[in-house]
């Protein structure tokens, strides 16, 4: 029987890493991967992703963009389908190996404190846990799997830096800002690298060589600045992407949410045998209270913390990987900023060093302690822990096949998921069938209003002809968002559909209030307008401020002139007269400011009381 | 000759003021500010995109398209390179302040490592150096497109071969490498191969001087080869003589050190200033001595700079901030030394330090907390963010622009521009500025607001007989765009 060595050790928890996902070959295209990976023309092949580098991770889908940006996870699909023709399991295949490569890291890092044995239980138990199914079997998981990557090989890299004689040490330090700039631009949990490199060397029990400082600011540097760049390109995106479960919640309401969730993140970890392809509002509660499963939850993780500050010096590989994984949690934990979700397997997977570390240390004592008979029940514990898992992740691969298969199985498991109701929808709406997506989706209105979800409803149910219910929705939804353009527009849709134009130029009017710069909107109030042949003075004022949005500057100042004439001829000046007024106060101001004292006489002479604006 | 090297080899000091500076510049750089809005800034990068899209070394941004002789080209063809990379602008320019930021950062590690290798006093590696880097002046040019911290790399990258502790022909040659680019990075570069040279000869090594002097020549005498040929005597650029391109104006020299040791006293009353200011200056000058055998290069090249900005007509405030860590590098040196002496002498340090103390210091805190540093750029930009767009809308895609910002017109709206004459305070020669309007087949005037010199000669040009000049649109109390029409 050949000598098991590191390498050895790395190579066999890679091999079962990939060989447990060969399954997920099967696999098409689930969730999100149609927007990211099949019909994104920058994944399709490398020179266009390169084009793309500094733009965000999402698409335009309708003209909203998402906060993420992800170049090298994009650049990574742009390979897998120039060289496969875009076959899904080609980029399964490639999922497979990344994890088989990550898992080889995991058991190089834990190797620094655990036996040969320990690190490859460790890395095998990695290999195989099933909460990495959602990240390995999905093909858009696999930026988790790039960027856990890049954070190991970055410690690797540091931890040979610490070690180089002076000739080699800025070799090693340029492998660690390579490895950190490669996980950076997979996906944004990377930005705690810098922590988790700290952890690394604070645990480490030989000391370094050199000073360590250098690497660290080096480090925060290229953090700095992918922070910069990030900023530019994908933040201004960020709100629009925060998670439907917290967006409407105050800053402790977040909180109260969050910190429960934290339980959810030790059961995953621990006993990932109920998982679930999303954690909507109903499958994780929003509280608006600190309640008794908070505080639960916060004595959890703080005694978690609190055992890894403890046995950082006899169980280091423990304290590495509980750390590590509440540092790679932190980014998406809702507690300093609303993330994207709530909870997500997928953000789990670097977490699960923690459960690695553990078993491959209690596999590392005992070849000091126990006697052969405990050896032997221990060996046999482990390899049913390992049995079972991968029994789990077996099981749970084929559930991410293709977006029917996930939604239909998350219905199966949490009926109350409404994003699960959304995406079935969605399969039925693509397959035609409108009558069976509208009943998805009212019953997702049921679960939780979103109004995403209002945004697929109201065009369905106008098209099938359920015009109260699509008035119903848009209502919901316009209270919900007011002045949101979209939403606007399916309000004005239903009114318009009901034969109401007066109360679609109501809210239109409304929304105009609320958000004064929508040039779409005023499109619609002027077209609107005149559609309801509303007087002279009403359209041209209307006209006039889509001028003004439009930046047509020249016809704004005569518009005026010519807008506020065709007022001063009529005698019966509505109420709409002071708001079509405040409305273009801008433009007076900068254009005709003389106009504003013949506006208010005008208004006076009328009977009007619209004094604030004018 | 050379002081002892020292180098404590667990001091990360360098890493970490390049970290903070690296941190500061793009901290300060946060606000959206339009590109061009200081003027030379969007020349700079109208010139990277014209590299950058593969259109030559020209000014894309003006009737004609001449040749970019006037503007050194390293800086450009830097941008350009960016541009290649990510070709959407303005987006781009995060790209852009990315870069600065990191090489005003490598040259703070640089200059610090400098300190101390060259053995100088924990006064200046620990105080002048951070305070010179962390100047506002220097977050002012942070803030905008400027080649000054690529001058002030490749000027302390030159400084620090030539003053290391072995010379060597290969040392020698890569000083006067980093001179040149230093050259062609900013005309004040010059200035750089200068203080390589004194310094070489000054360590006894004539030989090593002319080698540094023929790396130089090497690395600049392409560029002025080209400038030369592709000099556009006759072209647009000749008649922009005058105006903000290529011309040699005599003038006096105003004294280059105004601009750095008013940024140290900002707030003192004039007479106080007077005095405070020649104290400041003297000091400077006295560590200039103190240090001159100590780093040669790096005095001889910051006095060789500060003659050139004062005699170079065309370097503004801005480009002499640039000097900013060596000119309180100096003055920490004269300090120090002006302490140790007698009492009167004692007495001006104390006096010079107070006053830079509670002036420089209130204004520098009250900066930061307010970003009153980035206020001039907002300030500047302002009239240009409803204006580019609506220049966009309102003229054609042939029209020619004249704007007191023409690089940002052309960046932002596509149109060429050009600049408005010179000398319109009260509506200037009229016929000659019609003139030369009409001569560059101007369609549209932009004027920013009512208090701008362009605005008189508007007011000037919309009475004559043979031009005609119609409102497009013009703000109360704002910004306005004229279509000109000329006869004939």
């Amino acid at each position: 029987m050949p000598r098991l060595t590191p390498a050895r050790a790395a190579w066999l928890a890679a091999l079962v890493a990939s060989l447990v996902y060969v399954n997920a070959l099967g696999n098409r295209w689930a969730i999100d991967d149609p927007f990211l990976v099949r019909d994104n023309a920058a994944a399709h092949d490398v020179p266009t992703a390169l084009s793309q580098f500094f733009e965000p991770y999402w698409p335009t889908v309708e003209g909203a963009r998402a906060g993420l940006y992800r170049p090298m996870a994009v650049l990574s699909y742009a390979i897998d389908w120039t060289i496969s023709g875009g076959a899904p399991w080609w980029f399964h295949a490639t999922n497979a190996l990344l994890h088989g490569f990550a898992t080889a890291l995991v058991v190089l890092v834990l190797l620094r404190w655990l036996t040969l044995v320990g690190a490859l239980t460790g890395g095998l138990l990695f290999a195989v846990h099933p909460v990495h199914v959602e990240a390995v079997a999905n093909v858009i998981g696999r930026t988790e799997v790039m960027a856990a990557s890049g954070m190991l090989l970055a410690v690797l890299a540091a931890r040979r830096f610490r070690r180089a004689d002076e000739r080699h040490a800025n070799r090693w330090l340029i492998a660690v800002l390579a490895a950190t700039a490669t996980a950076l631009f997979s996906k944004e949990h990377a930005v705690v690298t810098i922590g988790v490199l700290i952890v690394d060397q604070w645990l480490d029990p030989e000391r370094s060589r050199r000073s360590t400082l250098g690497l660290y600011l080096s480090v925060t540097a290229l953090t700095v600045g992918w922070l910069f760049l990030w900023r530019a390109i994908a933040a201004e995106y960020a709100e629009a992407t925060v998670a439907a479960g917290i967006r409407w919640l105050s800053p402790w309401e977040r909180i109260a949410t969050a910190v429960p969730a934290q339980l959810d993140l030790v059961r995953l970890l621990v006993w990932p045998m109920q998982l679930a392809a999303d954690y909507s509002p109903l499958v994780i509660p929003q509280r608006t209270e600190w309640g008794l499963v908070a505080s639960i939850a916060a004595v959890t993780s703080g005694a978690l913390l609190a055992l890894a500050f403890a046995v950082s010096r006899k169980a280091p590989a423990v304290a590495f990987g509980i750390l590590v994984a509440a540092g790679s949690f932190l980014p998406t934990s809702n507690l300093f900023f609303p993330a994207g979700i709530v909870m997500a397997e997928r953000t789990l997977y670097l977490a699960a060093i923690a459960p690695a570390a553990v078993l491959g240390w209690v596999v590392s004592k005992p070849a000091l302690h126990f006697g052969a008979r405990e050896r032997r029940m221990l060996g046999g514990a482990v390899a049913l822990i390992l049995v079972v898992f991968t029994v789990r992740t077996l099981t749970r691969t084929p559930v991410w096949r293709d977006t029917a298969t996930t939604v239909t199985r998350e219905l199966l498991r949490h009926p109350e998921n409404y994003r699960a109701h959304v995406w079935l929808s969605e399969v039925y709406a693509v397959s035609g069938d409108s009558v069976r997506a509208l009943r998805e989706l009212l019953t997702a209105t049921e679960l939780f209003e979103d109004p995403f979800t209002t945004r697929l409803l109201v065009p369905i149910a106008l098209a099938r002809g359920a015009r109260s219910l699509a008035l119903g929705e848009s209502v919901r939804a316009y209270a919900r968002s007011p002045g949101h353009p979209e939403l606007t527009r399916f309000l004005v849709d239903s009114y318009l559909a009901l034969g109401k134009r007066d109360s679609a130029i109501a809210v239109l009017r409304h929304s105009l209030t609320v958000e004064p710069g929508n040039r779409g909107v005023a499109e619609d109030y002027a077209l609107l307008l005149t559609q309801a042949q509303a007087p002279e003075w009403q359209q041209q004022f209307a006209r006039l401020r889509l001028q003004w949005l439009g930046l047509r500057l020249s016809t704004v100042g005569p518009g005026l002139d010519s807008a506020v004439a065709a007022a001063g001829a009529v005698s019966d000046l509505s109420e709409a007269f002071c708001w079509e007024v405040n409305a273009t106060l801008l433009p007076l101001k900068a254009f005709r400011p003389e106009l504003i004292m013949r506006l208010r006489t005008l208004a006076a002479e009328r009977g009007l009381d619209c004094e604030e604006g004018v | 000759m050379t002081a002892p090297e020292q180098q404590p080899p667990s001091s990360h000091w360098p890493q970490l003021l390049a970290v903070g500076v690296f941190a500061l510049a793009l901290w300060a750089q946060l606000d959206r500010i339009m590109v061009g809005a200081f003027g030379q800034d969007g020349i700079y990068v109208a010139l990277g995109s014209a590299l950058g899209l593969g259109e030559g070394y020209r000014h894309l941004h003006l009737p004609g398209a001449p040749a970019g002789v006037h503007y050194p080209v390293l800086y450009p063809a830097i941008l350009g390179f960016l541009w290649r990379l990510w070709p959407t602008f303005p987006d781009n320019v995060t790209l852009f302040q990315l870069f600065d930021a990191a090489a005003l950062a490598s040259a703070a590690w640089l200059t610090a490592l400098y300190a101390r290798r060259r053995n100088l006093s924990p006064l200046v590696q620990y105080i002048a150096l951070p305070l010179g880097f962390l100047a506002l002046p220097l977050l002012v040019l942070a803030g905008i497109r400027s080649p000054g911290p690529v001058l002030l790399l490749c000027w302390v990258g030159a400084v620090f071969v030539a003053d290391g502790k072995m010379v060597s022909p290969r040392t020698a040659v890569a000083a006067g490498v980093l001179s040149g680019l230093a050259t062609l990075a900013s005309g004040a570069g010059v200035a750089v191969i200068v203080g390589v040279a004194v310094a070489l000869t000054y360590r006894g090594s004539v030989r090593h001087a002319a080698i540094a002097l023929l790396g130089w020549f090497a690395t600049t005498t392409p560029w002025f080869l080209w400038s030369w040929h592709a000099d556009p005597s006759g072209s647009v650029i000749a008649r922009l003589r005058g105006l903000s391109l290529g011309a040699f104006v005599p003038r006096a020299p105003v004294g280059a050190a105004t601009p750095l040791v008013g940024a140290l006293i900002p707030s003192v009353p004039t007479p106080l200033w007077h005095a405070a200011a020649v104290v400041i200056f003297a000091l400077a000058l006295w560590g200039a001595w103190r240090l001159a055998s100590r780093a040669p290069g790096m005095t001889s090249s910051f006095l060789a700079f500060l003659v050139w900005t004062s005699f170079w007509p065309f370097a503004p405030a801005q480009a002499v901030w640039i000097g900013m860590p060596w000119f309180l590098t100096l003055l920490a040196a004269g300090l120090s030394a002006g302490w140790r002496k007698g009492p009167v002498l004692k007495l001006s340090v104390a006096v010079a330090v107070s006053i830079c103390l509670v002036s420089y210091g209130w204004w520098e805190i009250a900066a930061l907390s307010g970003r009153q540093f980035a206020a001039p750029a907002i300030r500047a930009s302002a009239p240009y963010t409803i204006l580019a767009p609506a220049i966009t809308v309102e003229t054609p895609p042939d029209a020619v622009i004249a704007t007191n910002r023409p690089a940002l017109v052309w960046l932002y709206t596509g149109r060429r521009a050009v600049p408005f004459p010179k000398g319109m305070e009260g509506g200037g020669d009229r016929v000659a500025a019609a003139a030369y309007l009409c001569d560059l087949q101007t369609t549209h005037l932009v004027v920013t607001g009512p208090d701008v010199p362009e605005q008189a000669l508007v007011d000037r040009l919309v009475t004559r007989s043979d031009t005609t000049l119609q409102t497009v649109f013009q703000f109360v109390g704002g910004p306005g765009l004229y279509r000109l029409q000329c006869q004939g």
